[in-house]
Order: C-alpha cells, then sequence, then structure tokens
C-alpha cells in the first residue's frame, strides 16, 4: 500500500503576524520615501514607480518566507513470520513406549494435526548432541546424534544464531531431559536476555525407566594450601525418585570420616551440594563423595587433595606516579610481615634526575616476578610503549592488579585508555580540578614574591588561623551485598564474632560506570547516586580492582593505635589479589564427575619452571604405567585419562622429582547407558524456563495457529522531499525584470 | 616537573623577583590542572603548644613564629614535587588529638622547653602510633633561650620518656635524608646549638625528625642567614617532607 501526502510549508519570524508586519513597513517606507522626493514627478509616475518598488520586495519577503513542498510518501508491507522449528532427536525421545509410540512421534504428530502453519515461513531442525538442519518434521533420526542431549547448551547457542538469522520465535518439541554438563541457569540467563519467543511444546508419553541419582559435576582443587577455606561443589542429577528411595549425599575423608552427610529431596532435576573445606595440616588426604539410594551406594567418586604450606613470599610491586603519604601508611602494614615482600618504585620525573630514584615501568619479564601489582596515582605517561599490554598480559597470568586514583583528578587521564579495558570501571573523563591554594594565603605569596617583608604579615597570619582549622569529615564504605559476603571487610576471630572493618575515605575519584561483569563491594551514596568505591573483576587468571579513593591513610590516622582495621584491610587486600598467582605446580581438573568419557586434566607448572617442555606426566595404574602425552595451551599443559573404575595416579615430573601428583578413582553401580539412565520428562526444567514473559509452555492438547502467534509483521517505509518554491528561474527573471524596468523608467525620465 | 629551574635563586634577587613573578603568572594559567599529576591531598600544619620559662614580656606561647617561612616552605614544595600540598597555613592545639589526625606531618616549632600537659603527650603519644610524623624544630632566641637548644632537649626527653627505647641517630650528609630528593652540599645550620639532625625511630618506623639548627628561619628571608644557607634550608625541608612520605 502506498500513500503520499503533499504539504506547503513556510517560515517568516513572527509567523503571519511577522510577514504582514513587514510589508506594511516596507509599503509605508517606499509610499512616503516617494511621497516626500526631492525631484519634480507627477503622481502617476510616482505611483508606478512606488507599485513597481513595492512588487520588487513582495518578491523578495516571498523568498525570505523560504515557501516550499513537502511530500510524504509511506509505503506499509506486510511481511510472513519466520519461525524455527526444533525437534529434539535425543535417545528419550526415540524409546518406545508399551503403545510402540515414542515421543518423537508424538512431536511429529502434533505438528501435523494441531499446528496451523498458514502464512508463515518455516525452517526445521533436530537436535540432540549437535544441532543440525534437516529438511522437513519427521526426518528420520540420527542415532549417532540422539546418544546425548545437550538441550541446555544446545539451547543457549541457538538462540543468538537465530537471532542473527531474524527468526521471528522458536517451537521446540522435546521432553526437557538434558544429559549434558551445563547447568539450567545459563539457558535461563540467554532465554531473559533474548527477545526472541520460544514456545516450548513438552513431549510427556510415559517410557519405563530407571531411578536415577548421579553426580554431573564435581567441582574440587586438586591443591591447596594450608590455612585456607576451600569451596568444593557437587551437581547431582535425580530422575524418577520418590521418597521411598531416601537419596542421600556423603562426603567421607580418608574413606572413613564423614565429613557431611545430607539427605536429598526425591524431587526430579538438579541439586546443587556445597561444601567448604578447611586445610590445616600439610599432606595429602583421599575425599570420597558418594550418593545413596536406599542406604546402597549408587555412585562413589574418590580423588586426592594435596595441602601444602604457603612457604613462598608474596610480592608487591607498588609503582607511584606521585609522591603520597599512602604509600608510607601501606609500607608500615607490612613492616613487620614476613609473607609480604613489598618492593617501592617512583616512576621516572618524579624525583630530580640526579637522585636515580625515578625507574621506567617494568618491562614484562620483570612484572611477571610480582604477584601484585599496585599502581599509585600513576600517570598515563608514565607507562612506556607497551606497558600497558604488560599490565594486561600480567592479570591474564594470575597477577592481581590494584589501581588506586589518590586525588580525584588523576582517574580522568585513564578515560578510554587501554588500561581502562581491564579495569572493572570506566573512569570518568571530565572533572573540575582544585588548584588547592587558599586565596588569603596566595595573595601574601604574591605579595613577599613582589618582595614585601615576610616577617610583615606574621601577626596576620598567625591571628586570622589561629583557631581556624576543622577537619573535613570522613565517609565510610557503604558495603554491597557481595561486599558483606566478601572476606576483606571482616577479620575471624577465634571463638567469637567476625570483627568488621570497614574503611573510611575523604577524596573520592569519579568514576562514570561499573563495567558488565565487574563486580562492586563497596560504594559511596551522593546525590541519589551510587558512586564505586571498591570494585573488581576476573581477567584471565588474574583480577584487577579499583580503590576509587584515596588511599585511606586517614582513615587510619583516624582509628586508636589500638585497632588494627586498617592493617587488617590492606593484608586481606593483598591475599586476595595474590590468590591468582601460583608459584608452585599444580594439577587443575575441572570435572571429576564418573560420567564424563574423558578426565581433563590441567597442569599448571607454576612461575618456577623455567622450561615447562621438559615436564614429563605419567599414568599409574593397577601395577602399570604409562606417559601421557601433554598439550601446552597457553602455559598451561593438558593430558586427558579415561575413567575405568579403577584407581588411577597422574604425576608430573620436571628433571625427575616429582612436581605434582593427582589420585582418583570412580565406581557406578549400573553400567547403563547414560542418554537412557532418565527417561522421566523434566517439567519442572520447563516450567521454570516458562516463568520468563518471552517464554511459554503449549499443553500437548491444545492447539496453535501460528500466524495469530507471531502475527504478520508490517513493514513501514517512510520518505520525505522538500522541494522549495522560490528558487526557480522564473522568481529570478521577474525580480530581474521589475528592476530592470524600474531603472528604464527612472532613465526615461531622467532620474538617474 | 623541572626541579632546577624553577628553584629561587637567590643569588640575583632582581632577577630571582621577575622569574617569580613569571611563574606566579604561569601558576595562575596551570592552576585549574594542579591536581592531575600529584597524589592524594594533604596540607601544612603548625602545632601550637605551651612552653615554661616565659617572663612578663614574652608568652608562654612560643609555637607561632614566623608563619610566613611556613608558607614560603609550603610553595618551594608545591612548585618543586609532585605532593599534592595545599597553599593554606593551619594550626593544631597539642590538646586536640582528632584535629593533629587530619594531618600526616605536623611542624613542631618554637623555643624555650615544653610544658605539656599529660593529655597533650598522651596525644602525642597516640599521633605518632597512629602512624603521624613529627619534624621538631627548635626556633632560638639567644635573649630567651641561653642554652640554644632547649626545646630541642626537652624534646628529646619526651620522646624518650613516650617511647622507652626509641632509636634516635643523628644523621650526617651521607645520610638518605640528605640526599633523597635534593643533594644537599652542607647542613644548613641557621642559628643556636649545632646538634645536627637527628631522625627518630620507634620499632622501624619513622616517627619524627628533629633538630636545633632553626631551620624554618632560613625559610623566612633570604636576608637573615645569606642565599645560599637559605636555599639548602628550602632543599632540606623538602627532603624531611619527602623522606617522610618514603619511610
Amino acid at each position: 500500500m502506498e500513500q503520499s501526502i503533499q504539504t506547503i510549508r513556510w517560515d517568516f519570524p513572527g509567523s503571519w503576524t511577522g510577514l504582514v508586519l513587514a510589508f506594511l513597513f516596507l509599503a509605508v517606507f517606499i509610499v512616503l520615501s516617494y511621497r516626500y522626493s526631492l525631484r519634480d514627478l507627477g503622481w502617476f509616475r510616482k505611483t508606478v514607480l512606488c507599485l513597481l518598488r513595492i512588487l520588487l520586495f513582495c518578491l523578495i519577503l516571498l523568498c525570505l518566507t523560504n515557501p516550499r513542498v513537502e511530500t510524504e510518501r509511506t509505503i506499509r508491507r506486510q511481511e510472513m513470520p519466520k519461525i524455527a522449528v526444533v525437534f529434539d532427536e535425543s535417545g528419550s525421545m526415540l524409546k518406545p513406549s508399551v503403545w510402540k509410540r515414542n515421543r518423537f512421534d508424538d512431536a511429529v504428530s502434533f505438528w501435523n494435526e494441531k499446528v496451523n502453519r498458514a502464512d508463515v515461513q518455516m525452517d526445521f531442525f533436530n537436535f540432540g548432541k549437535n544441532l543440525r538442519r534437516v529438511p522437513a518434521p519427521g526426518t528420520l533420526p540420527d542415532a549417532a546424534n540422539g546418544k546425548e542431549t545437550r538441550f541446555y547448551a544446545l539451547a543457549r547457542e541457538w538462540i543468538p544464531r537465530f537471532e542473527a538469522e531474524k527468526y521471528n520465535g522458536v517451537i521446540c518439541f522435546t521432553d526437557g531431559i538434558d544429559t549434558g554438563e551445563e547447568g539450567r541457569g545459563d539457558l535461563l540467563s540467554a532465554l531473559a536476555a533474548t527477545p526472541l519467543e520460544h514456545i516450548f511444546v513438552p513431549m510427556t508419553q510415559e517410557v519405563a525407566s530407571m531411578p536415577e541419582l548421579s553426580f554431573r559435576k564435581i567441582e574440587s582443587p586438586a591443591q591447596v594450601f594450608t590455612k585456607t577455606d576451600n569451596a568444593l561443589t557437587f551437581l547431582i542429577r535425580c530422575g524418577n525418585l520418590h521418597a521411598g528411595f531416601k537419596p542421600v549425599f556423603e562426603l567421607l575423608r580418608n574413606k572413613t570420616e564423614v565429613l557431611s552427610r545430607q539427605e536429598l529431596s526425591p524431587v526430579n532435576g538438579f541439586r546443587t551440594v556445597k561444601y567448604s573445606l578447611a586445610a590445616e595440616l600439610p599432606g595429602t588426604e583421599f575425599l570420597t563423595a558418594r550418593l545413596l539410594l536406599r542406604g546402597k551406594v549408587c555412585e562413589s567418586v574418590t580423588w586426592s587433595i594435596e595441602k601444602t604450606e604457603r612457604r613462598d613470599k608474596v610480592n608487591v610491586l607498588i609503582f607511584n606516579g606521585s609522591l603520597d603519604f599512602g604509600t608510607r601508611f601501606i609500607r608500615n602494614v607490612f613492616l613487620d610481615e614476613p609473607s609480604i615482600a613489598l618492593d617501592i618504585r617512583y616512576a621516572r620525573g618524579i624525583f630530580p634526575e640526579k637522585t636515580g630514584k625515578g625507574t621506567e615501568f617494568p618491562v614484562r619479564d620483570d612484572l611477571g616476578k610480582f604477584d601484585i601489582l599496585l599502581l599509585m596515582n600513576l600517570k598515563r605517561k608514565s607507562l612506556g610503549p607497551g606497558a600497558e599490554a604488560d599490565v594486561m598480559d600480567f592479570v591474564r597470568k594470575g597477577g592481581g592488579l590494584l589501581f588506586v586514583c589518590g586525588n580525584p583528578a588523576t582517574a580522568r587521564e585513564y578515560a578510554a585508555s587501554t588500561l581502562e579495558t581491564l579495569l572493572p570501571v570506566r573512569f570518568a573523563e571530565t572533572t573540575v580540578s582544585n588548584p588547592r591554594a587558599e586565596p588569603e594565603t596566595q595573595r601574601i605569596l604574591n605579595e613577599i614574591a613582589r618582595g614585601r617583608n615576610p616577617t610583615q604579615y606574621d601577626a596576620q597570619i598567625t591571628r586570622q588561623k589561629e583557631f581556624t582549622f576543622k577537619p573535613e569529615p570522613l565517609y565510610p564504605f557503604k558495603l554491597t551485598l557481595l561486599g558483606k559476603k566478601s572476606p576483606l571487610f571482616y577479620k575471624n576471630v577465634s571463638g567469637g564474632k567476625p570483627m568488621a572493618v570497614i574503611p573510611e575515605f575523604q577524596d573520592i575519584a569519579p568514576v562514570e560506570s561499573l563495567k558488565p561483569g565487574a563486580n562492586l563491594l563497596a560504594f559511596h551514596e551522593a546525590g541519589g547516586r551510587e558512586l564505586p568505591l571498591l570494585a573488581y573483576q576476573n581477567y584471565g587468571t588474574g583480577r584487577s580492582m579499583v580503590l576509587a579513593c584515596d588511599p585511606l591513610w586517614r582513615w587510619k590516622m583516624n582509628l586508636p593505635s589500638t585497632n588494627p582495621s586498617y592493617e587488617i584491610f590492606w593484608k586481606n587486600l593483598f591475599s586476595y589479589l595474590s590468590l591468582g598467582k601460583n608459584r608452585t605446580a599444580r594439577w587443575i581438573v575441572p570435572n571429576l564427575s564418573p560420567d564424563v568419557k574423558e578426565l581433563e586434566l590441567t597442569l599448571d607448572p607454576g612461575a618456577q619452571i623455567s622450561d615447562p617442555g621438559r615436564i614429563v606426566c605419567k599414568l599409574e595404574s593397577g601395577g602399570t604405567e604409562q606417559t601421557l602425552p601433554l598439550q601446552n595451551v597457553e602455559g598451561k599443559l593438558r593430558c586427558a585419562v579415561k575413567p575405568d573404575g579403577t584407581e588411577k595416579t597422574v604425576r608430573a615430573f620436571y628433571e625427575g622429582k616429582t612436581m605434582a601428583s593427582f589420585t582418583f578413582s570412580a565406581q557406578k553401580s549400573t553400567e547403563i547407558e547414560k542418554e537412557l539412565r532418565t527417561l522421566e520428562p523434566d517439567m519442572e526444567g520447563l516450567k521454570e524456563f516458562a516463568a520468563l514473559p518471552n517464554v511459554s509452555l503449549l499443553d500437548s492438547g491444545s492447539k496453535l495457529n501460528l500466524s495469530e502467534r507471531f502475527g504478520r509483521k508490517e513493514i513501514q517505509l517512510k520518505e520525505k522531499t522538500v522541494h522549495p518554491l522560490w528558487h526557480s528561474g522564473w522568481m529570478f527573471f521577474w525580480m530581474a525584470a521589475l528592476l530592470i524596468l524600474e531603472w528604464i523608467i527612472r532613465r526615461w525620465n531622467r532620474l538617474l | 616537573m623541572d626541579h632546577t629551574a624553577l628553584e629561587p635563586s637567590f643569588v640575583k634577587e632582581k632577577t630571582m623577583r621577575y622569574l617569580i613573578l613569571l611563574f606566579c603568572a604561569c601558576l595562575c594559567a596551570a592552576a585549574s590542572d594542579f591536581e592531575s599529576e600529584r597524589g592524594s591531598r594533604v596540607s601544612w600544619v603548625r602545632l601550637k603548644f605551651p612552653v615554661r620559662g616565659s617572663s612578663k614580656w614574652e608568652s608562654a606561647w612560643d609555637w607561632h613564629a614566623h608563619p610566613s617561612g611556613d608558607m614560603r616552605m609550603i610553595d618551594f614544595i608545591r612548585r618543586n614535587t609532585s605532593v599534592n600540598l595545599m597553599a593554606d597555613w593551619n594550626v593544631v592545639d597539642v590538646e586536640h588529638l582528632e584535629k593533629m589526625c587530619a594531618f600526616p606531618f605536623i611542624f613542631m616549632h618554637g623555643q624555650r622547653t615544653l610544658n605539656i600537659s599529660p593529655l597533650a603527650e598522651k596525644n602525642i603519644k597516640e599521633y605518632l602510633l597512629r602512624g603521624g610524623f613529627l619534624f621538631i624544630d627548635d626556633c632560638v632566641y639567644q635573649k630567651y633561650d641561653p642554652c640554644q637548644d632547649m626545646l630541642y632537649q626537652s624534646s628529646l626527653k619526651l620522646l624518650k620518656r613516650l617511647f622507652p627505647g626509641v632509636d634516635i641517630q643523628r644523621v650526617g650528609l651521607d645520610h638518605e635524608l640528605f640526599h633523597c630528593y635534593y643533594r644537599i652540599r652542607f647542613f644548613p645550620h641557621c642559628q643556636g646549638k649545632n646538634n645536627g639532625i637527628s631522625l627518630v625511630t620507634w620499632q622501624g618506623r619513622l616517627i619524627a625528625v628533629i633538630t636545633s639548627s632553626d631551620i624554618h628561619c632560613g625559610w623566612v628571608s633570604e636576608h637573615w642567614f645569606g642565599a645560599e644557607t637559605t636555599q639548602e634550608a628550602y632543599r632540606l625541608g623538602t627532603n624531611i617532607y619527602v623522606y617522610s612520605m618514603l619511610h
């Protein structure tokens, strides 16, 4: 459909009133000028000349009003909605029921019989292990693709893909079962973030199945430091259970001592169990996590945890961009602390060249020797070429970066810089800088500079200043929910409530916003805004943190000398920042679940190994020993081991000495194929998705009209053109003609 | 930052005046950007304390001699270092701990023997324990101070009483204090008894610097002790300030 509207428009200051007044003024002015002309002219000639002049000015006024024709053209077009139709072709969908029908057949029947597909553009996909495009619904399922259901992972992946391919909606036929390793939370977040509408049609035909209680993921460190608390996480899948099964989770130390025992609710779905393991004394201990049904063990995983003392010092580099009392106070905190080695350096230009105190920003290798880098009031020009990239590399490899802006004006230099990409906040580009000079003092200094005797001001200054000083108030940090949980702001007191440590500040550096993914620990409320004070983000294996206020020495000065809060805060901060940097070798095992086909092990060789290429890795199992091939990925060495129920030990050797070892074994009660172990539809998960506004769950008895549901999309195009009416040859011709005619008449009458 | 070009040269007074005027003009132009390359904000302060042995002609309050000297020192530090020092002169009473604790560096200057209350003594101890720093300079005036180091001696006594076992170490020209920022050619002893300059350290922490050479009077006017001594007095004042930040 096409529509065109033409409108004539003009503008003049004051609109009609202005135009009429301008015309009247010009007309009166011209009439009066001819009425009282000094030339001797007859009334007829005066009238003709007067009219010609008025006509000419009328044309000029007409041009000044900018008359124009505006044409607005509107084109409307209807577009058919584009829908992605996704069928689950996993094992659970293909298992026949007692009626010899399976859920996949039900899904195809539903599609053919209950879905009105008129005026809709469709594409078809099947998923199991992978998502694949198929030509039509009911295309024979691929048995290889059905051995695993990566429903959550694939659905999370198809959202950006379907968005990019301009689909209007997704219909998914599934029983909701996922046998992959991804949790439901990621898909839930992805669905909440997309505008793409999803309709899930649950396929719920009953299929005879076994009860299931299994570990889907076990996260545990292989090596910990003594005197630390370490989080263990267990993701457990429950299926086809009822109260009579009495599902229980147990965690044992050295196969005998029960550390934790929890009865699990027999509701189908995933359960997460967390345990905080306190490492006290050094040594190796074995942990066993097991799941029990009716008192019988159905899954059991055993692994080793090596507990070592942290003997090496944490090396901290404080790189100053200016002279600041903050450095003195931080230095005094760690004066008696043997576990922290401070290296305090000053950028070139702070001290006169002769002192030799100023140094260049350390290069990448030099930086690598430190665990923490504290940049204090650093000017961007103090960073040499490539220094910002070196700092990024330092953090990526596990270093801790703390960026402190001592005064409000320092931070703005870093707005939109390379280094800022590493930091958890964006700095405000503009700030009102303070010259920091009291006017009367400045005036006296100027007078002295002009040659006045300085002592003549002494009495006046003393009189003025003796009783005037009032200290500025300090503001306490306001902690976010994350901050309240953070160990940074607490000190564990034996046998009592943890002692809260709330820093106070006076000057704040302006931060524009927090970056997505950054974690805000503390803020200051001013003018209805929450200004970030302490925020961090993880980057690579390290973390970067910004303290957007003065370096807190005023807080220390305001605390009684017996109160150790300031010292505790800085020690906590450095301890937290140093966690990412590992100086000794350790194994990292992302998932210890017995369901994984291959147990992936990653060896972090630590900072003390100069040539990781010489590391040899051996697998010991049942009295045999074999060398494992190692793959170097970004400085870390990877290998894989197939779990087969027996106890296996993986040892890494460097120059003949054992660097790190890891022992594990996993046992399962049954050998049922994972895909067919759980056949109960996971309605709980699908209902959780359907709670989102853009996701709906369709009852298998209802009908679906796609064109009504998604609607035909109307596209409207608008075009606007403007044609000026005064900018034409005729207009210029008439103006020139009137001017020339007047000139001829004047010449004829010898007026020129 | 140019550390040499901006130093006042007291040799040619007229030239210096023009230089200072020129500098003031530049400073006004650049005032808006004063803070961008500096550290956290800090201000200068003089400690107010009573002394003993005053005559009817002289007040018991000797703490306020020549604040113009402090102001010129503040100006020197602002111009020649990256310290974010406020151009302002403040006074805090030794009886008010919360006011003292607003300053990490306190300048204590006066003559005759200290005569402070137990509360004031407690305040000084607490201030130093919290991390504060004292620069004690004896303002020597022979008429009222026949020994010419009465404040110096009484301050030493006080520090030893407050911090038993405190380490007081007299330092020479080879010490870092004399070359941590400016390389000082000679000790600018202005007047009084020359006890040199001593660092006061408590449990590894620098808490004070003490002298009886009246360095402060060297800051007031170049006419009093000569241009060279005055220049070295400024430089030593800067070094003490910077040294307190580094240790």
